[in-house]
């Protein structure tokens, strides 16, 4: 029989399974259930029939959510002495405010109970209290107020500055190694100060730990909400949040030092992985697959009482299931330092007793330092010396100085492995890639470098013993192999003392292109190692240099791309051995990609940057080109990487300036983003590019008239392209001039026939309610890219205004579709994600589109697309207050435009919508 | 005329504990400021729009909780009682005009809707609320502030003094519980869908 627990344990199952993607639910129910079968059983039902019931009854007739504020902004409390300043953040239980100590002159967090809630002081808060570290949140006082609504209990911390862990990878993916390693060690520092004071986390999240600034400007981690949880009741009641929640907690244990220490695994593994530990991966298909397989395989037919909706065969509970161990991090983040996984695993097993019983251990695994030791140096140090004050062996200075001023660098290019390595890999190749490599430089850094002929003669050739023998601190491996005519290289650069790839690579030569191998593995090391002078001009043979210009000519002026590449393909046949073409291949590709968002460009791009990487690694181009496909496959800090190093080889280079300045964009930083266009611009104020990206980062944040002022400029400078008159009719019907921007659309259709402009031109007649003239012009789009779901979505909203229902679902399908294969690539594209949730609203699906609709909103704040899609989809939705919240700093222009949207017009006329607006226009410029 | 002050307090605490009586009397101290609140709701009609929250709603229950001198400790009692009241006026309001609309169809499922109109579907749910009364007096009052009000589980929770636990499963088996009986017959369709 279900005893209390049990209940308890399913609803809080449950309500976590709800917030997962649909068909990531059974595997979460699986792994919360940690094999026991009854409970299982018990929760698919309970989630099939939340299923069926869709968002039945969930719809509120009418809302009273915001009936229960403890304080109000401008309220003082305490006898006048704290200031309530603004909220920062809501509970379910308490409301934190960030308020002012008049006593303390200081900032102050205050956390306060909801009316209600008096059980927000638990035995460990008070013990808290008593717990002084830098790296837990220090809580003050706890006061009691008398309010209208009863005594309210709150609480007055350090008012702590910056982001969440959480809410920081989220954005950024995962930690390098030295960020993990130095907020791992703060994390377990604070823990362990706690631990030993006898106090208990009960919900230690990524959640609860604040990423901030010292006064050096370091980073400090600070873990917050001590003991906060609650106490477990006597009802049995859990507290906790699921994914940190160790398996112990699940059969109804008391929160102790190992759940704790289970928590603080997950995180670790956040950290590195840039996963939790059983969190799904929406790439890999084929798990996505089995997994629906095996729901619909399961799910049985619903029986007659409607009580048991499923039946689960026995062998699928033989087979190991959630209570396994996850996978360890290393398997998602490739040359992961050893440790991790050690360390990470042994926080996560499922026994308690087996775990690592102290944070402490934790923190001396994590601190253990690689062997790094000089064992001969001393003895040879004195002969050496000696040897070279007698100016006996000239050769033997270099071997001193790197002895006494160990050098930064000393990379040893280890003999290569694999088939044939010798004829391949010839002595005299490998002679001339160490001499390469030699001359590179790096400010006050010195590279010292140890040939594969040295390397072996004193006996190292591992990656071990060349750490241990020769204390090199990177190395150079290689392998080799032959395929038909062409010959494989491939390999990495290490770093021996994180055991980490600094770069890895893949390289395919024929016979004619063989000879670019020395200076693409210089240029390997280079890279990696962010070294000057390897850098080879980028050079092109005569013959091939006519296609390629003509090609660049077709590509710059925005006229064709097929053209274009078809030029690019004939310069790279007519000079197998220059980049150049390659990386310009790879541009257009990625260009047809963004356009078509059809995986096939993408995989050709790939294959392009691979040759193009084998010619010339450390080459501007094939920087930025690399760059460009990170940004497509959602790699957002390794595009970055290399446009810096891109630009860090050529300072005066526009384009790489401009891609800076583009994922500045995209990682949500606009300062940044705008100082790098400018540059761009001052670069040379006669290139339409700069203008032209510009004027879209203003765009897609709504600032309409700077995007029309940078967009008038690439008018001028190529009115022959109809890219810049698709761009000009877009911004014009934001502001609202619907006569300029038909123009527009129409000049730019006359130029050429593109689904982009025939969708805006589809789009500007609806927004003027010419709905019946628009669909012909959206079908035509659709029909010469169907793979665009911006114009399902036009025509299914058309379709539904028309009052075609049928249709506008169909429509509203398609789009889906679309936008879930572009995520299925791009997991980070808000974009996409954002359309996902307005599709999902329009067909139903309630829980998956404000799912989406948050995570769009979460990954691209900033973004007025996103902004847009997310008061729609919240509308629809019926969730007015959402939809504001969306609109918190937007601009004026902004919310005038959404005055223009037909589904808006009611929201439009709310009168906190209308207060918005008078805000921004006093607020605005 | 305005009520004695405590008089609603007490009415409520003589619901609460079951009082028949007490229920027909708060209906009719209560139902002047509801039917303008209703009115708020019915004004946004024209729009073919649900009804939203608005700062005004949640204004006028202050209001009303503080002019009819409501203890705090009796506010979940009286949201309960409310709701009911709000969605009864709903109920007559859809009645005498066929056309408005005040449940979005858009995102009901399929079995739900199949021909009916939302005032159909409304109409039908009220009866059953009065048949689930039967069955769990709790259970009702959970759907009342859950559906008709919007409140939050952990503020469901908190008016009524119930864990929040058992709140969610509470509303989590009534939906149930009227869904079976709204999609009789045709709730089968839905067992297509995969977890």
């Amino acid at each position: 029989m279900e005893t209390g627990i049990e209940h308890d344990r399913v609803m809080v199952i449950l309500q976590e399974a709800l917030q997962q993607q649909p068909e990531e639910r059974q595997l979460f129910v699986r792994a919360a259930c940690g094999g026991d079968h009854e409970l299982y059983r018990e929760l698919v039902n309970a989630l099939q029939w939340e299923e069926c019931m869709g968002n039945f009854l969930l719809e509120p007739l009418v809302e009273v959510t915001a009936l229960v504020r403890p304080f109000e902004p401008g309220e003082t409390v305490g006898d006048g002495r704290f200031e309530i300043l603004r909220e920062l953040g809501e509970g379910g239980m308490g409301v934190v405010y960030e308020g002012f100590d008049h006593r303390l002159q200081q900032r102050v967090a205050i956390k306060a109970a909801k009316p209600g809630f008096q059980r927000l002081l638990s035995p460990e808060l008070k013990s808290a209290l008593k717990v002084t570290h830098h790296n837990i949140c220090r809580v003050n006082e706890i006061h009691t107020v008398r309010t209208e609504w009863g005594e309210i209990d709150f609480l007055t911390m350090e008012f702590l500055e910056g982001e969440t862990l959480s809410v920081h990878l989220n954005a950024t993916g995962r930690l390098s190694h030295e960020e993990a390693l130095d907020t791992a060690c703060q994390i377990c520092a604070g823990l362990g100060e706690a631990h030993q004071s006898g106090i208990i986390h009960r919900d230690l999240k990524s959640g609860n730990v604040m990423l901030c600034r010292n006064e050096d400007g370091s980073r400090r981690a600070v873990i917050t909400d001590f003991g906060l949880a609650g106490p477990s009741s006597s009802s049995g009641e859990m507290a906790g949040t699921p994914a940190y929640m160790a398996p112990e907690l699940w059969r109804g244990e008391q929160p102790a030092k190992a759940s704790d220490i289970y928590a603080l695994g997950v995180i670790l593994y956040e950290m590195v992985a840039g996963r939790r530990p059983y969190q799904r991966d929406d790439d890999t298909k084929l798990e996505r697959q089995k997994t629906v397989t095996l729901a619909g395989g399961t799910a049985s037919e619903v029986a007659d009482d409607g009580e048991s909706l499923i039946h689960l065969s026995q062998h699928e509970w033989a087979q190991p299931g959630a209570a396994q161990p996850p996978l360890p991090p290393s398997t998602w983040t490739k040359g992961l330092d050893p440790r991790w996984d050690q360390v990470i695993m042994s926080c996560l097993e499922i026994e308690p007793a087996e775990r690592t019983h102290d944070v402490g251990e934790v923190l001396a695994e994590l601190r253990r330092k690689r062997i790094r030791k000089w064992p001969f140096v001393t003895a040879a140090v004195v002969i050496l010396v000696l040897a070279a004050a007698i100016g006996l062996i000239r050769p033997l200075r270099q071997w001193i100085r790197n002895m006494i001023w160990p050098p930064s660098v000393r990379l040893v290019v280890l003999p290569p492995s694999g088939d044939d390595s010798g004829a391949i890999l010839s002595g005299a190749a490998l002679q001339d890639v160490s001499r390469r490599i030699s001359n590179l430089q790096s400010g006050s850094r010195s590279v010292f470098v140890i040939s594969p002929a040295d390397a072996k003669e004193l006996g190292a050739e591992t990656l071990e013993q060349a750490r241990q023998k020769l204390q090199a601190t990177h190395a150079l491996e290689t392998s080799t192999a032959k395929q038909g005519d062409a010959i494989v290289v491939q390999g990495a650069v290490v770093d021996l003392e994180t055991q980490t790839h600094v770069r890895d690579f893949w390289f395919r030569y024929t016979p004619d292109t063989l000879g670019a191998l020395p200076g693409a593995l210089a240029g390997e090391v280079s890279s990696g190692l962010g070294l000057q002078g390897v850098s080879a001009a980028e050079t092109l043979s005569p013959t091939a240099t006519a296609p390629y210009d003509r090609g660049l000519y077709l590509f710059d002026k925005l006229q064709s791309n097929e053209e274009a590449i078809g030029q690019f393909q004939k310069a790279a046949h007519l000079d197998p051995r220059s980049a150049l073409p390659l990386t310009a291949l790879v541009e257009a590709e990625v260009d047809r990609f963004w356009e078509t968002k059809d995986a096939a460009p993408l995989a050709r791009a790939q294959q392009y940057l691979q040759t193009a990487e084998s010619l010339s690694p450390d080459s501007v181009s094939v920087h930025l080109a690399a760059g460009r496909v990170y940004e497509s496959t959602g790699k957002l800090e390794k595009a970055l990487e290399e446009y810096q190093r891109a630009r860090s080889l050529a300072p005066a280079n526009i384009r790489a300036t401009r891609r800076v300045a583009a994922v500045y964009d995209r990682l949500d930083m606009p300062d940044k983003a705008i100082a790098e266009y400018r540059r761009a611009i001052a670069l040379d104020p006669s290139f339409y590019q700069s203008y032209r990206f510009f004027g879209g980062f203003y765009f897609y944040r709504g600032n309409y008239a700077a995007a029309a002022e940078q967009w008038r400029k690439v008018v001028e400078l190529v009115p022959g392209s109809y890219r810049a008159w698709s761009d000009m009719g877009a911004v014009l019907q934001e502001l609202g001039d619907y006569p300029g921007a038909e123009q527009a659309l129409r000049k730019g259709l006359q130029l050429h026939e593109n689904p982009d402009l025939l969708q805006n031109m589809g789009a500007l007649l609806t927004e003027e309610g010419r709905d019946a003239e628009a669909v012909p012009y959206y079908e035509r789009a659709a029909a010469l890219e169907p793979g665009q779901y911006v114009i399902w979505y036009n025509l299914g909203d058309t379709n539904r205004h028309l009052g075609h229902s049928q249709a506008a679902h169909e429509d509203y399908q398609q789009g889906m579709n679309m936008a879930e294969a572009h995520l299925l690539q791009d997991p980070q594209n808000a974009f996409a994600r954002s359309y996902a949730g307005y599709f999902a609203a329009r067909l139903g699906q309630r829980f998956r589109a404000l799912d989406e609709t948050a995570q769009a909103l979460h990954a691209a704040p900033g973004d007025a697309t996103v902004r847009r899609h997310a008061v729609l989809t919240y509308e629809a939705l019926g969730l007015r207050q959402q939809a504001l919240d969306c609109l918190t700093n937007a601009t004026h222009e902004f919310l005038r435009s959404l005055e223009r949207e037909i589904d808006l017009a009611d929201f439009c006329r709310d009168p906190r919508f209308q207060q918005l607006v008078g805000k921004s226009a006093i607020g605005g410029k | 005329m305005p009520a004695d002050p405590g008089e609603i307090t007490l009415l409520l605490r003589r619901w609460r504990d079951g009082d028949r009586d007490a229920e027909s009397q708060l209906f009719q101290l209560l139902s002047p400021e509801l039917r303008k609140i209703a009115g708020y709701c019915f004004r946004r009609e024209r729009a073919n729009h649900t009804l939203q929250p608005t700062a005004i709603l949640n204004e006028a229950f202050l209001r009303l909780a503080t002019v009819r001198n409501i203890e705090w400790q009796d506010r979940g009692h009286f949201l309960a009682l409310a709701a009911r009241v709000m969605r009864r006026l709903l109920i007559d309001y859809a009645r005498s005009k066929p056309t408005v609309q005040f449940i979005p169809m858009e995102n009901l499922p399929e079995p739900i809707q199949r021909d009916r109109t939302p005032r159909e579907i409304q109409i039908a749910l009220s009866s059953l609320l009065d048949e689930l009364e039967g069955e769990s007096p709790q259970k009702r009052t959970i759907v009342d502030l859950k559906n008709v009000l919007g409140l939050t589980d952990e503020e469901v929770a908190e008016a009524l003094g119930l864990p929040l636990r058992t709140v969610q499963r509470e509303w989590h088996d009534a939906r149930v519980w009227l869904f079976k009986r709204m999609s009789a017959g045709g709730w089968k369709q839905a067992s297509s869908t995969t977890v």
